[in-house]
């Protein structure tokens, strides 16, 4: 039996130590997606939380043979999908919301880095639609193939394709500079 | 081999492939945009690299949280097995009262042979003992069986109340599409046990068997518990 499927057993059964080392293992992937997505440091830890409190109930469901991060990737997706429901609603129409999130411009993070790439980078992923960025993240970040993200975002592998097409187009259009594409 | 940037994703990643190798060092076109993923692939690591970790603060409230939802497992698990046992109870009681009424004589009304010698006693005015000596305390003892199957049912109500209030609670920890395969066999489970009760009216062996429906619905939401709550 692979090792991330031991460990899952072991954690369902109650063994605190070995949820602990996959939360050690697969928490910083996920921190970043939740954040990438969000925004929003204090609403990307409520996801967060949730994320592995569903995880831990779900990890009985691990089959042998599963990887882990696609799986707590597709959690993290569901948690951060009603989340975004519900701020909408509470928000108003979710037109707003998404001009909103287009003219958010670059994160704290990358101001702080101060590197001017970073900085484009961050900038042209808060330009794409959250579920184009989602998509686009789940491949160039966390290396998943493309059928790991129709799992994890719930789409057909076609329309994974064409959403991963598009956001990069938009990526290179404003990273011409450093991606050598002029 | 055709040009394919997905398979170009393979390369950037580290992977050898080599007939994509060969493609590479015959095709321009792909030999440019390997070196545009490489770029990009490097902008994106450099800035996963540069993240953050995750506030201490979020694993304490997840092992707060889950150490909460395992007490409370544990807790549920108990008074389940409580609520398991007594269904296995109601079933071997209900069993009870279906065996009695079955093997209960046909009550009341007197035997020719018994009416016959009631006429002859009273004409001769003597004391001549009664075929069936035990029949008038039989009747005084005679229980409306529809009673006692209306109680068998209401034990049953009782108990399979319980076990859904006990499903309902465990509904949303289950897998989707174990839950609906639960879901659909409770449904239909209660549909016959409408169906039955309906038909039986006040007929008594009807009523018998809405109790066998009864039992079967008692051990569908039994072996769900226990499937679900046991593990």
């Amino acid at each position: 039996m692979p090792l991330e499927a031991q460990l899952a057993e072991r954690a369902s059964s109650g063994d605190a130590v070995a949820f602990r080392q996959i939360y050690e293992r697969h928490s910083p992937a996920v921190w970043r997606f939740l954040r990438d997505l969000i925004r929003d440091d204090s609403a990307a830890e409520e996801c967060m939380q949730e994320t592995f409190v569903r995880a831990h109930t779900k990890l009985s469901t691990v089959r042998e043979g599963d990887k882990l991060c696609p799986w707590l990737l597709g959690i993290a997706r569901n948690v951060w999908y009603e989340h975004s429901r519900k701020r909408r609603r509470m928000v108003g129409s979710s037109e707003a919301t998404l001009e909103a999130e287009a003219d958010a411009g670059p994160s704290p993070e990358a101001s702080l880095l101060g590197r001017e790439a970073d900085r484009i980078l961050a900038a042209a992923l808060s330009r794409l639609s959250e579920e184009r960025r989602a998509a686009l993240l789940l491949q160039m970040d966390h290396g998943l193939a493309y059928a790991d993200i129709a799992k994890v975002m719930g789409w057909s592998l076609a329309k994974v394709k064409v959403e991963i097409h598009r956001a990069r187009l938009v990526l290179r259009e404003d990273l011409k500079r450093y991606l050598g594409d002029e | 081999m055709s040009c394919n940037p997905d398979k170009l994703l393979l390369l950037v990643r580290g992977h050898r492939v080599a007939d994509v190798e060969a493609h590479v060092e015959r095709c321009t076109t792909c030999r440019r945009e390997l070196d545009v993923l490489r770029a990009e692939q490097g902008l994106f690591s450099r800035r996963a690299g540069a993240a953050p970790p995750p506030p201490a603060r979020v694993w304490e409230a997840v092992a707060r949280q889950v150490a909460v939802e395992n007490d409370r497992r544990v807790r549920g698990r108990s008074r389940r097995l409580f609520f398991l046992r007594m269904g296995g109870l109601a079933l071997f009681a209900a069993a009870a009262v279906v065996l009695v009424l079955s093997q209960r004589p046909r009550p009341a009304t007197p035997a020719p042979q018994l009416a016959a010698n009631q006429e002859q006693s009273s004409d001769a005015g003597s004391m001549v003992p009664l075929t069936n000596t035990s029949a008038p305390r039989q009747a005084r003892r005679h229980v409306d069986p529809l009673v006692t199957l209306s109680k068998a049912e209401r034990e049953y109500k009782r108990t399979i109340t319980t076990l859904e209030a006990e499903y309902a609670e465990l509904w949303t920890g289950i897998d989707h599409q174990v839950r609906d395969r639960y879901d659909r066999e409770i449904a239909s489970m209660r549909k016959l046990v409408l169906k039955t009760r309906a038909a039986a009216d006040k007929d008594i062996h009807g009523r018998r068997r809405v109790l066998d429906v009864y039992a079967a619905y008692v051990k569908t939401l039994r072996t769900v518990l226990i499937e679900e709550g046991i593990r």
